[in-house]
């Protein structure tokens, strides 16, 4: 099949969609989480997430989504928003513990308590690992509908903001001296960082929401040397590198979700090494 | 005299609650250059966080006759990520923030105006567009010094903005601060250890000694400083 044929089907193009969609949303919030050294706080809320939606399997409920969105959020909230001012046990500790916690309760909840039929093992890891041919890929119509306005929605939040972005990303201090709030777009930003990987999670699974978060940061971060150019080569990175690791992964009948974290590792590694070669050339 | 710009009044600085110095009273009069001397750990930087807003006082009172957000701060070198990706233009330009309405998203005219004032008078026009972690240390405490100009009118409140820098740029930050003080009349609220620069350039002296000494502060013009000696 060409991938001319392949894009008439439905389901490739929500998959196609969705992890587009995804993966842009990602790396706009994914540039000021690495940048703020919480790099790892991805992978720790996106087992939150699953965990949300084992309890959501459980009770077999219609719209996990209510449950799993929440859940991420207030999770989010605590440990990026208010996890510095309140240091009960350290920041690394914390999201260790939650990180290994969710994905244990989850895990556990699933395996006990589930009263549906079907595989278990099958559905815990595709929610953990997307599924193995692209139709599993969690994707319906109207998930996809939701991750679009939630993009949109991310996009306009980052055009308003932007300035205070980048000002509570480079220097908290700094804002806070001048007397303005900091805080405000910190609880503003760790929303909209919950939102997304509930949505991203529930699409996609939890291990390419945590890639997406960090891949294409860091691979923008060898390209260019401002706030500005660092955003903008990660969302163009995010945007390229998930239609060719889907694409990819239909012509070769590869696992997608992992062939788009192929992809974006191919890519940060190809970065790496350009930008090395330029360093010594120059 | 008008009245000051900065009025401070029997202070009690600390953190949890242990206090380091108290009952610190001085005021600093518009236009003054003050700087902030003493030992490590008599609390200079915490004397400077608690005048900035960024550590609560124990209890006394800090207060400034201009809201803070017409304040410009230089924060301790170790709170800048030296490895941030960002243009000095960047940073320059988020100093604007304070006064910036929340709902506007972008530079208005007057701001985009003290930009370019504040790049000029700290001599950074001409790496605006260069990447922060390239430049050099001198050349980074500029591009910050840039920012909280265009934060300030009235002031600046800078915390050890040369440790860390060589002798001959820490001359020209030092000449820097002066002219700045002389010819834009901004208040220099600034802590440092190295007396002698302070000495040369300072109108005030506030001097924080640990607390078992005999009186554990001084607060006075250079010359009253200058003539009670350092034998103390």
């Amino acid at each position: 099949m060409s991938v001319a044929e392949l894009l008439r089907f439905p389901f490739t193009q929500y998959a196609l969609a969705a992890s587009v969609l995804m993966a842009i949303c990602a790396a706009l919030i994914g540039v000021p989480l690495v940048l703020k050294r919480y790099s790892f706080m991805g992978f720790g809320l996106s087992n939150v997430a699953f965990m949300g939606m084992a309890f959501a399997l459980v009770i077999d409920m219609e719209n996990s989504m209510a449950l799993v969105m929440p859940l991420t959020v207030v999770a989010t909230v605590l440990l990026i928003g208010l996890g510095n001012r309140f240091k009960q046990v350290s920041g690394d500790a914390s999201l260790a513990m939650l990180t290994v916690g969710s994905l244990a309760i989850g895990h556990f909840v699933i395996n006990t308590f589930s009263i549906r039929g079907g595989n278990i093992d099958r559905a815990v890891s595709e929610t953990l690992f997307g599924g193995t041919r692209l139709v599993t890929l969690n994707a319906r119509p109207q998930e996809v509908w939701l991750a679009l306005v939630i993009t949109v929605l991310v996009v306009i939040f980052y055009l308003f903001f932007y300035r205070r972005i980048y000002a509570v990303t480079f220097d908290t201090e700094f804002m806070q001296a001048t007397g303005q709030h900091p805080i405000v777009y910190e609880l503003m930003l760790s929303v909209i960082t919950g939102v997304v990987i509930a949505m991203s999670m529930s699409l996609l699974g939890s291990l390419l929401t945590a890639s997406l978060i960090i891949f294409p940061a860091l691979s923008a971060m060898r390209l260019s040397k401002t706030y500005k150019g660092v955003l903008f080569c990660a969302v163009i990175i995010a945007a390229v590198c998930s239609p060719v690791g889907i694409f990819t992964a239909l012509l070769f009948e590869l696992p997608p979700t992992t062939t788009i974290i192929m992809v974006n590792i191919a890519a940060f590694v190809l970065l790496t090494a350009l930008s090395a070669l330029r360093k010594l050339l120059a | 005299m008008s009245s000051p710009l900065l009025e401070v009044t029997d202070l009690c600085i600390g953190y949890d609650g242990k206090s380091i110095v108290d009952d610190i009273c001085f005021c600093v009069a518009s236009g003054s250059y003050l700087c902030i001397i003493g030992e490590n750990g008599a609390g200079k930087s915490t004397l400077l966080k608690t005048i900035s807003g960024l550590q609560k006082p124990i209890y006394g009172t800090v207060k400034f006759s201009v809201h803070r957000r017409e304040i410009g701060y230089l924060p301790q070198q170790a709170v800048i990520r030296h490895d941030f990706p960002t243009s000095a233009k960047e940073i320059i330009s988020s100093g604007a923030l304070s006064k910036s309405e929340w709902y506007r998203p972008f530079c208005s005219k007057q701001e985009k105006e003290r930009i370019a004032w504040a790049s000029e008078k700290t001599g950074v026009d001409g790496f605006l567009g260069q990447c922060f972690r390239e430049l050099s240390g001198g050349q980074q405490q500029r591009v910050l010094l840039a920012r909280a100009l265009v934060t300030a009118k009235n002031a600046v409140i800078l915390d050890e903005p040369t440790a860390g820098l060589d002798p001959e740029a820490t001359k020209e930050f030092y000449e820097l601060l002066l002219k700045l003080n002389r010819d834009e009349k901004i208040t220099i609220i600034m802590v440092t250890h190295d007396i002698e620069g302070a000495e040369k350039h300072a109108t005030h002296v506030l001097e924080l000694r640990k607390q078992n000494a005999e009186d554990d502060f001084f607060f006075g013009t250079v010359n009253e400083y200058a003539e009670r000696g350092r034998s103390l």
